[in-house]
């Protein structure tokens, strides 16, 4: 994750610009809503002009008429201002709300679309906190902090302008407090923006690794790892308490710094009428509008300096959002992938997940279309690998890939992937029906292909046995059914979209000899004149396979067909006869 | 309910914070005599402008001025101090909660987590501890702040004149009254909305996590439109908290607008009777004001403490459940202790579900046999193994170690004596060497780090990394083969001195040559040890094997004569080597 950088408070106002494509589609609704500002703050604005008239003509000359139409004045703009506020916070909050819900989305998309290596590098539970809890904090910081700020300002405008009418002198005077002000808030949310920058980033780890506890819990519980948990967990929540403890001390000091001020500033005022060399002399109508307006003055100002907290917050959840906005780890390409024949080839292609480590070393092979190809070897020597790049999940390969002939340089990875099917070695289960967890909510696949690539893959057996069978809600992950069981759904996945290639790593490890007996022939049967490539460690599978690769340390020692091999005798029969080597009827 | 919650909470993690909020009372409550002394000099001031200026007073006003300006100043330290001695516990409190629900959840039964569904309860637990953190300091500062500034100024106010200062708070009974009417609802609309971001959340945590998978099969589309569903809700249920919230607000700011307006008129005229003078109208304006911030944030304490109330009860459930432990009421009969393992007639259903996965299970294990368990997928092979692990609590008086009933027994010590590799492997993202010294009681020295990787058989992986040891390896294992995850998880056996050995399916992501080395190295712990295997030439090792079909012990045996009587276990076996002919 990139390291919290505190920008200038005014650079971030310019963050906020970045907003605007999103709420472009809102953009009627907030002219209409900025129209009503002014409004709120004219209003404002002759509060205390209402006051200063009644009073000194009023009160003062004990004119009942005038007061009684000063109060009813007053009270009609109380009611005005209450409903044009009401109307202008609805419709602002509501184009926020929209624009969250659409930002949020887009994020969503950006994240799914980013590759594999990006997501090597990042934990997911800092992921999910960027699209949820960054964005609550953005929405509730626009809603109860940027936005009514505005109508702040507007107000302070109104209480600056009032101040000059009424008296200029005074008004000079309090204004010199201003720049002052802006010095301390300049200073504060620096500070402030930094520490919460800090909290943001500590409590996405956290929530990693909360993440990562609960789901291996029955791990920590059974190797009672319960205080290495804690402990990790204890220090991860005392930092974010550290990292938020530091703003609350930044956003304190800001916020009754500037509530002093306030106070200074009446009492300069004061001061200055007061002053023993002063020779005007001001009604007590003026004074007492006057401290009103130095209250509209600084009401906003303090309600400013309370929401710097909010805004700074809602800078900080820009700026991680736009964080990823700005990652462009894409995988790129985005040619048509017609995959007609199946044929797969590689061209000396090499690949290092970290370079300069190599992962592959100049392969090469190819696969006829509707062909099967072995890939065999060691743990760790690249098989995985291999089929994640046939796949285009990982890119920066050198040498050349080629689907039918074409460059998979040039094709679009997503639709790429609808060709082929991959059964891989880590299974997932979603939460949601069997038939959801088969079809993955593609509209192309039925009901009756989904039930029907259950039926190839014996899973069939143990659907119809759940409750509600194919409408059976899985848990998460999984959790309620065996692990051979998830290991054919995936299968039936797998099948259900009836690609041209299909992949197969280790799809069947976990399955018993009988079910497995049953598939391979199902496959043989469903994926004749169809490109198989699978990894395997059963013998039996591998023999039936067209051709084999034999793999170690990346690099392709022979290939050829089982026989072929067996006649070069090298390293796969040296394998295959270790293997064999009392049990002469495997051979049968 | 609620209630009991609000006070157990308190009674853990807020009482004990006490000093903390008292200096921050103490401070606060001589902030508010400031701010309420500074209306007091102004209205002085303002006073004796309208009776004109006596030259005795002209030397007096200016300091009045000054000591305005000085009480400012001492404003800005007391009340930082105010802020930050109220605001620091919530942090506090919210970190010894989050550390304290952890530790429980840790060891909340398995069930549990079945039943909530791991995402919901990971957003009960990062989300709503928060609500209850702005409740006790947010919440609190508010909650003195009113009470201080109503007492000053009420007596300020009093003071002056009586029947003025009532007509001028009328307006906030009215206020008390709508308060009612709207706060129910409000609470309704603010639980649904928690709801639907903790459905939000869980939906994006399953995207993330398995992002891989869904990017392999290109599903993409059909996961983003899982989400933009919940996604549409949290803004359907957002639109609904908004409106009430903007019918609601601008009120409480309209009526503290009543309340001046009530002054102006009323005290207006008590003025042209020469009943107060023009200069207490002022200071009960600046009253007003004072009285305006906090009496608007009735509201918001309101909407804080229903948002804490609807945060309680969703972690009501991991402070009310029974945690893991021995169950003293079930002191079945010892069974004979010269068996490592015997379970008697057991019968189990997983809670929650009406199927029976074990039906009438009858099993001893000697001391130092080696048992091999096989069967179709689905019947019943790693259910035994989460039951002798207490991860699932069997019936009383049915299973027993060394003759004990294994319920009687405190789960962790249980554990303690079994080592269990689970079938479905889980690392955590860090660092290798972090990995495998997991759950030790003391930091194993790098010797028997080394040690148990050789026996595992990925020593040699781990030393060819550029960072070995100290290799991030990823979110799960991410940047590690199939293979090498599963040996890694199988060196933290290595790492143990178990009595009890339980291995499930562990060898499947092997080849052939590995798995054979491990067999052997499995065998040099001297243990109990019990194999779940779909492979022939793991199960061909063992002394007995048993094979279960539909939770039943169909037949056992040594597995040359069970593949005599069940040719379907043969199928495929049968070409596979015996690897102990391999290592010669
Ligand atoms: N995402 C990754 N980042 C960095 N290194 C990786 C990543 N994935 C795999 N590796 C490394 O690349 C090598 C090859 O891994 P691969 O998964 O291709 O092996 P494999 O042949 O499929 O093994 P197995 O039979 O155990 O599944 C391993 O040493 C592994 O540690
Ligand atoms: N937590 C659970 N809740 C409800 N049912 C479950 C749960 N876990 C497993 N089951 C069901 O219990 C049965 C036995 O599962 P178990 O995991 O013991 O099978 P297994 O023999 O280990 O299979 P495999 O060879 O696939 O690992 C299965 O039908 C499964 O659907
Ligand atoms: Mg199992």
């Amino acid at each position: 994750m990139s390291k919290p950088r505190p920008k200038r408070f005014w650079a971030d106002l310019k963050d906020l610009v970045r907003l605007w494509p999103f709420l472009k589609a809102h953009k009627k609704t907030l002219i209409l809503s900025s129209c009503l500002i002014p409004v709120i703050s004219v209003l404002q604005m002759s509060v205390p002009f209402i006051l200063k008239r009644t009073i000194d003509q009023g009160v003062l000359k004990g004119d009942f008429h005038v007061l009684t139409l000063g109060a009813l004045a007053y009270l009609i703009v109380v009611i005005v201002e209450y409903c044009v506020r009401a109307v202008q916070t609805v419709l602002t909050s509501r184009a926020v709300f929209q624009m969250i819900r659409d930002m949020r989305m887009s994020l969503i998309d950006h994240i799914m679309r980013l590759s594999a290596r990006y997501h090597d590098k990042n934990l997911s539970g800092a992921l999910v906190t960027r699209a949820t809890s960054d964005f609550d904090n953005l929405s509730e910081s626009l809603n109860q902090g940027v936005l009514s700020s505005v109508v702040d300002l507007a107000v302070l405008t109104g209480a600056v302008v009032g101040l000059f009418l009424l008296d200029w002198h005074l008004a000079l005077i309090t204004l010199c407090v201003l720049p002052f002000v802006l010095l301390t808030i300049n200073l504060f949310s620096k500070a402030l923006k930094q520490s919460m920058l800090l909290a943001r980033v500590k409590i996405a780890a956290l929530n990693a690794y909360t993440q990562e506890c609960l789901y291996g819990v029955n791990t920590v519980k059974v190797l009672s790892g319960h205080k290495d948990s804690e402990q990790k967990f204890d220090k991860l929540t005392l930092e974010y308490r550290d990292a938020q403890m530091k703003s609350v001390v930044a956003d304190a000091v800001l916020f009754s710094l500037l509530d002093g001020i306030a106070s200074i500033t009446i009492g300069l005022v004061l001061w200055f009428t007061v002053r023993p060399s002063a020779e005007t002399f001001l009604s007590a109508g003026i004074m007492i509008a006057f401290v009103q307006y130095v209250q509209n003055l600084f009401d906003p100002l303090k309600q400013l300096a309370n929401k710097i907290a909010m805004l700074q917050g809602a800078f900080t959840a820009i700026d991680r959002v736009f964080s990823i906005f700005d990652t462009h780890e894409f995988i790129g390409g985005d040619g048509p992938a017609e995959i007609l024949m199946g044929k797969v080839e590689f061209v000396d292609v090499s690949f290092a997940y970290n370079p300069p480590t190599p992962t592959l070393q100049n392969l090469n092979f190819a696969i006829p279309s509707g062909d099967s190809l072995a890939l065999v070897g060691t743990t760790g020597s690249g098989k995985s690998t291999i089929i994640k790049l046939l796949s285009k999940l990982y890119t920066g390969y050198e040498g050349e890939i080629l689907i039918d002939d074409q460059p998979l340089n040039a094709m679009d990875g997503v639709a790429l992937r609808r060709k082929i099917a991959i059964v891989p070695q880590d299974i997932v289960i979603f939460k949601g029906s069997v038939s959801f967890n088969i079809g993955l909510g593609e509209p192309e696949i039925t009901q009756a292909m989904i039930e029907e690539a259950a039926k190839y893959v014996e899973a069939d057996r143990f659907i119809q046995k759940l409750p509600g069978a194919y409408n059976y809600q899985l848990r998460e992950g999984g959790d309620d059914i065996s692990v051979g069981q998830r290991q054919l759904i995936a299968f039936a996945r797998a099948i259900a979209r009836n690609p041209k290639i299909i992949i197969l790593d280790e799809a069947t490890s976990s399955v018993d000899p009988a079910s497995d007996a049953i598939i391979q022939k199902a496959i043989e049967k469903l994926f004749t004149g169809r490109t198989l490539i699978v990894i395997a460690h059963r013998l039996s599978t591998i023999r039936r396979c067209d051709s084999i690769a034999v793999l170690e340390k990346g690099r392709i020692l022979e290939t050829g067909a089982h026989d072929e091999l067996i006649r070069k005798q090298g390293k796969y029969y040296s394998l295959h006869e270790k293997l064999l080597h009392d049990d002469p009827d495997a051979l049968a | 309910m609620s209630q009991t919650g609000m006070r157990r909470f308190a009674k853990l993690f807020v009482f004990e914070l006490w000093p903390w909020y008292l200096g921050g009372a103490a401070c606060l409550a001589v902030t508010n005599m400031i701010s309420l002394e500074i209306p007091q000099l102004a209205k002085s001031i303002v006073n004796h402008l309208h009776e004109g200026l006596t030259t005795a007073d002209g030397d007096q006003l200016p300091k009045l001025a000054l000591a305005i300006m000085g009480l400012g100043l001492a404003q800005i330290f007391v009340r930082s101090s105010s802020r930050i001695l109220i605001f620091w516990p919530g942090r506090k409190l919210e970190a010894s909660s989050k550390s304290y629900i952890f530790r429980r959840v840790m060891r909340l039964p398995q069930y549990f987590f079945d039943r909530f569904g791991m995402g919901d309860l990971i957003s009960r637990f990062s989300n709503d501890l928060g609500q209850l953190r702005i409740f006790f300091a947010f919440g609190v500062l508010q909650i003195l702040n009113l009470i201080f500034i109503s007492a000053f100024t009420l007596y300020q106010m009093l003071k002056v004149h009586k029947y003025l200062t009532l007509s001028a708070l009328a307006p906030i009974i009215l206020m008390l009254i709508i308060t009612r009417i709207i706060m129910p609802r409000m609470q309704a609309f603010t639980r649904k909305n928690q709801e639907a971001v903790g459905l939000l959340t869980n939906r994006v945590t399953e995207t993330f996590t398995n992002i891989h998978v869904i990017q392999t099969n290109a599903s993409e589309r059909s996961f983003l439109k899982l989400i933009a569903e919940e996604n549409e809700k949290v803004y359907a249920t957002d639109m609904k908290v908004l409106l009430l919230r903007t019918l609601f607000f601008p009120l409480m700011t309209a009526l503290t607008g009543l309340s001046q307006l009530i002054v102006l008129f009323y005290g207006g005229y008590l003025v042209t009777q020469g009943l107060i003078s023009i200069g207490d109208i002022l200071a009960f304006n600046i009253y007003l004001s004072y009285l305006a911030f906090p009496l608007t944030s009735i509201g918001i304490i309101i909407a804080v403490y229903q948002r804490s109330k609807t945060a309680l009860e969703r972690i009501e459930p991991f402070f009310t459940s029974d945690l893991e432990h021995a169950r003293q009421d079930s002191a079945g009969a010892l069974a004979s202790s010269a068996l490592q393992v015997e379970i008697k007639n057991l019968s189990f259903t997983y809670p929650g579900t009406e199927h029976s996965v074990l039906n009438e299970f009858n099993l001893s294990i000697h001391v130092g046999e080696m048992l091999g368990v096989c069967g179709a997928v689905g019947s019943g092979k790693s259910t035994l193994f989460s039951i002798l692990t207490r991860l699932y609590d069997p019936p009383a008086g049915t299973v027993f170690l060394d003759g004990k009933d294994i319920l009687t027994e405190d789960p962790q010590d249980l554990r303690d004596k079994i080592a269990y590799a689970l079938q479905k492997v889980h690392l955590f993202s860090a660092t290798l060497k972090e990995n495998l010294s997991f759950g030790l009681k003391a930091t194993p020295s790098p010797e028997a780090l080394t040690a148990a990787a050789r026996s595992a058989q990925i020593l040699k992986e781990i030393e060819g990394f550029p960072e070995q040891w100290e290799t991030q390896i990823g979110e799960k294992g991410l940047r590690l083969s199939g293979g090498q995850k599963q040996r890694l998880a199988l060196a933290r056996v290595f790492m143990r001195r178990p009595k009890l050995l339980l291995l499930d399916d562990v060898l499947s992501a092997v080849d052939n040559l590995t798995e054979a080395r491990l067999i052997q190295e499995f065998r040099r712990l001297n243990c109990t040890m019990i194999i779940n295997s779909h492979r022939g030439s793991v199960l061909d090792l063992c002394d007995r094997v048993l094979y279960l079909k539909d939770g039943r012990i169909f037949d056992q045996g040594p597995f040359p004569e069970l593949i005599g009587r069940h040719p379907e276990l043969q199928e495929e076996i049968h070409e596979q080597a015996a690897p102990e002919t391999i290592l010669g």
